[in-house]
């Protein structure tokens, strides 16, 4: 028995390496939070981490999921060693088992774990599953469902967690003098959709070697080796001697000490740019295929991401794709110059609005992470007002901390011009009639409350209703495709309604109830945002003109 | 390995049955649940 009063909190993490180490950044924290927190995680992935994820967590069990079917076992041998496992996690008091995986494997892991509090996904039965929570109902409703998130997937975990906000603008300062850069260059990721062909890697790395000033290091697995040969075949001979091939010569950990020490990591999304935010080195990374920006941009104060505009990115793991257009999207001549304004320090906002540079901008943007009060956010890099779904997405990200965390963030009135305000104006009527539609759905479900509360209820009143408030789902699905922009609203309260798990029809309407309540204040808070700030605009043209 | 993805897709099979009368599911069926999702990820080539 644990006399120490702390709090027990158990994280599942059975994804990959990128994944661990997104989940060991959720739990970083300045101060010391008075609990005691056990992950679950697969061996494979986790053991090659042990050396930073033991610093963090009491207890890790490391799951052999391979081993559980070695020697062609029979299912009796595999549930005897399943048994084991679950066994000796049960042993353990877990005050709140955190699910932060969204796979099925993890959620029916949840299912066979006890604890008196479950977050995230738990499988009940072979289909249905439950989502306890607001921020995991989010994840489900929103990231799995297409790019619609604006929260970094470290910050949605500890918000799952309940931990506050505790990221800072600081970065440690980097040892190497001012006339040397040190840039570790790490060109794979877990996907082929995810990176960049040998011969783009081979031109952005010939160009970042005419800059005397930098020192670059390439680095991968063992498993990378071809893959870096054939990158290692196309450099010129002075950028093949100049530079320090790592690759397959150093475990993570050695990785990790090769990151600490340098002033950029230049990569796709993967194990390799998380590591580096762990050890505080800036990061430009190329997003491609599957990867939102948005979500997994390395968690930390300015980290740069260049994203494709290509209509098709970001695709889904499982949409077919053969001749990968988004990777052309960005020019290594970009990447090259990102990289040398991101190590000396220079305004990229300057570089972006140099008519010189237009061509380099045409097919891509560049988004950089900030530090806010409440939250990581990722912006683009631009010295052009912002777009009117970016202004949307802003109202969104506050509107989601105050419904789900009653938290209040600074928000500022965006930069419009009048062209933004008929835009702004169209989407307010989107928001207009999901109002109505949640008006109407409060009335239905509490119609139906107030019948389920009598003592001989109308059954004709509540069919009526009820079959109303099917008609609205109908209508709400309509809607969504007429304003794609209450996607993420309508996406969230279409799940929210799935998953009302009332043990009977006076808790079914009164949950409904709550849900179209919620809906209500979202929009009401959003159209809010979107009146004040075109109301602000016309002001200060009025002032204008009044001078 | 074929021996156990049979047996299991067996119990999946029992499992629906089970759904399909509204009996509610054990412990020994979320134990075969689990490790049928681990083997048809592992199938498809995903540890996501």
């Amino acid at each position: 028995m644990d006399q120490s009063n702390k709090t027990h909190i158990t994280l599942i993490q059975l994804g990959r390496i990128g994944d661990l180490l997104q989940t060991l950044q959720s739990i970083s924290s300045p101060i010391d939070l008075n609990i005691n927190f056990t992950l679950i995680c697969r061996k494979s992935f986790g053991k090659p981490l042990s050396h930073l994820l033991e610093k963090h967590f009491k207890h890790i069990h490391y799951i052999d999921t391979d081993a559980l079917f070695t020697g062609n076992p029979s299912l009796s041998l595999s549930t005897d060693r399943l048994n084991n496992i679950i066994n000796e996690i049960n042993q353990q008091s877990h005050d709140a088992l955190i699910n932060l995986t969204f796979s099925k494997p993890a959620a029916f892991l949840m299912s066979l774990l006890d604890s008196e509090v479950k977050i995230g996904q738990v499988f009940q039965g072979s289909q249905n599953f439950e989502i306890n929570d607001s921020w995991g109902q989010y994840v489900y409703s929103n990231i799995m469902t297409g790019p619609h998130s604006t929260f970094n997937l470290v910050d949605i975990m500890r918000k799952m967690i309940g931990l506050p906000f505790s990221l800072k603008q600081e970065r440690e300062k980097k040892s190497s003098s001012s006339d040397s850069k040190k840039i570790v260059i790490n060109p794979f990721a877990s996907h082929s959709k995810k990176f960049w062909k040998a011969s783009k890697w081979a031109k952005l790395i010939n160009l970042l070697s005419q800059n005397p000033q930098f020192q670059l290091i390439l680095v991968g697995a063992d498993s990378e080796k071809e893959l870096a040969a054939q990158i290692l075949n196309l450099l010129t001979p002075e950028c093949k001697k100049s530079m320090e091939n790592l690759v397959g010569h150093t475990t993570i950990e050695q990785l990790g000490h090769t990151l600490k020490d340098a002033d950029l990591f230049i990569g796709h999304d993967s194990m390799t740019s998380h590591l580096a935010a762990i050890y505080q080195t800036q990061t430009l990374t190329i997003s491609l295929g599957t990867v939102r920006a948005t979500e997994t941009i390395p968690y930390g104060h300015h980290h740069y991401t260049l994203v494709p505009h290509i209509s098709c990115f970001p695709c889904f793991p499982s949409d077919p794709c053969s001749n990968f257009e988004c990777h052309d999207q960005i020019p290594e001549e970009l990447a090259s110059n990102i990289a040398d304004l991101i190590v000396n320090n220079k305004n990229i906002e300057e570089f972006e609005s140099d008519k010189s540079t237009h061509d380099l901008w045409n097919t891509c943007s560049l988004y950089r992470s900030e530090v806010t009060d409440l939250s990581l956010r990722t912006r683009r890099v631009t010295s052009l007002p912002m777009t009117s779904q970016e202004i949307i997405n802003d109202f969104y990200h506050h509107c989601w901390l105050f419904i789900f965390s009653d938290q209040e963030g600074q928000l500022d009135f965006p930069h419009l011009n009048s062209s933004l305000c008929i835009e702004l104006e169209k989407h307010l009527e989107g928001f207009e009639y999901l109002f109505d539609i949640s008006g109407f759905g409060k009335q239905f479900s509490n119609t139906i409350v107030n019948e389920a509360k009598q003592k001989k209820p109308n059954n004709k009143v509540i069919t009526e209703q009820s079959e109303k408030l099917k008609e609205l789902e109908g209508l709400t699905q309509s809607i969504k495709k007429q304003y794609p922009i209450l996607t993420p609203l309508i996406n969230f309260t279409t799940l929210e309604l799935r998953l009302n798990n009332g043990q009977d029809l006076y808790e079914l309407a009164q949950n409904s109830l709550l849900s179209y309540h919620q809906l209500n204040l979202s929009i009401s808070i959003i159209h809010d945002f979107i009146s004040k700030s075109i109301q602000n605009f016309e002001n200060q043209n009025k002032a204008h003109l009044a001078k | 390995m074929s021996s156990i993805i049979n047996e299991l897709t067996e119990q999946i099979k029992l499992i629906h049955e089970k759904e399909n009368k509204n009996i509610p599911l054990n412990k020994e069926d979320y134990k075969n649940l689990f490790l049928y999702s681990l083997l048809k990820e592992s199938e498809n080539g995903s540890k996501q």
